[in-house]
């Protein structure tokens, strides 16, 4: 994946469950992340 | 049922993870209101995010299609967990979306990515684990 791609999907956002919204670059600012993509949450 | 059967194992390997010092987090694609009612179907504890809108799965290139889930594989993995109790409530999310896994740090330096090519394909635990090394 290019630099271009990785930073437009750091300024995506995500919602927790109370509905609070992150951007997902933050997730990686400081530490080394592992997301999983899950299909639904089935 | 594939989805929660994959968590259920992640949060085996969630020691593996934090010993290598990375976070394991988890990003559906369904409603806010069924991330709580999947928690507790998977006992999963961790930071757990969804993106409804589905484009960070459209970025990152996941795959989206009937072609997909067609093969021996989903159905195989799908009694499989059925057997072990995961049973699948309906459909929280979009039932065709395909996930994969990135392992992504400070820098932005992407470690590991990891499409899955149909319904309950999942990387080998063992790569995600190396990626956390290197």
């Amino acid at each position: 994946m290019d630099a271009q791609t990785l930073q437009k999907l750091g300024r995506q956002k995500v919602s927790d469950e109370t509905g609070n919204q992150k951007k997902l670059s933050a997730l990686w600012q400081d530490k080394r992340v592992v997301l999983v993509f899950i299909r639904h949450f089935g | 049922m594939i989805s929660r059967r994959q968590v259920a194992d992640l949060n085996n390997n969630m020691k593996d993870f934090e010993l290598r010092n990375a976070q394991l987090i988890v990003i559906g694609n369904g409603p806010e209101e069924f991330i709580l009612p999947f928690r507790e179907a998977t006992r999963y504890k961790g930071p757990l995010f969804t993106d409804p809108s589905l484009k960070t799965h459209n970025i990152l290139g996941f795959k989206k299609g009937v072609t997909s889930l067609i093969g021996f594989n989903p159905l195989k993995a799908g009694i499989r967990a059925l057997s072990t109790g995961y049973l699948q409530k309906g459909v929280q999310g979009p039932p065709l979306q395909q996930g994969g896994v990135l392992v992504v740090g400070t820098g932005n330096i992407v470690h590991y990515l990891y499409r899955s090519q149909k319904a309950g394909d999942h990387p080998p635990i063992k790569e995600v684990l190396q990626a956390c090394e290197v």
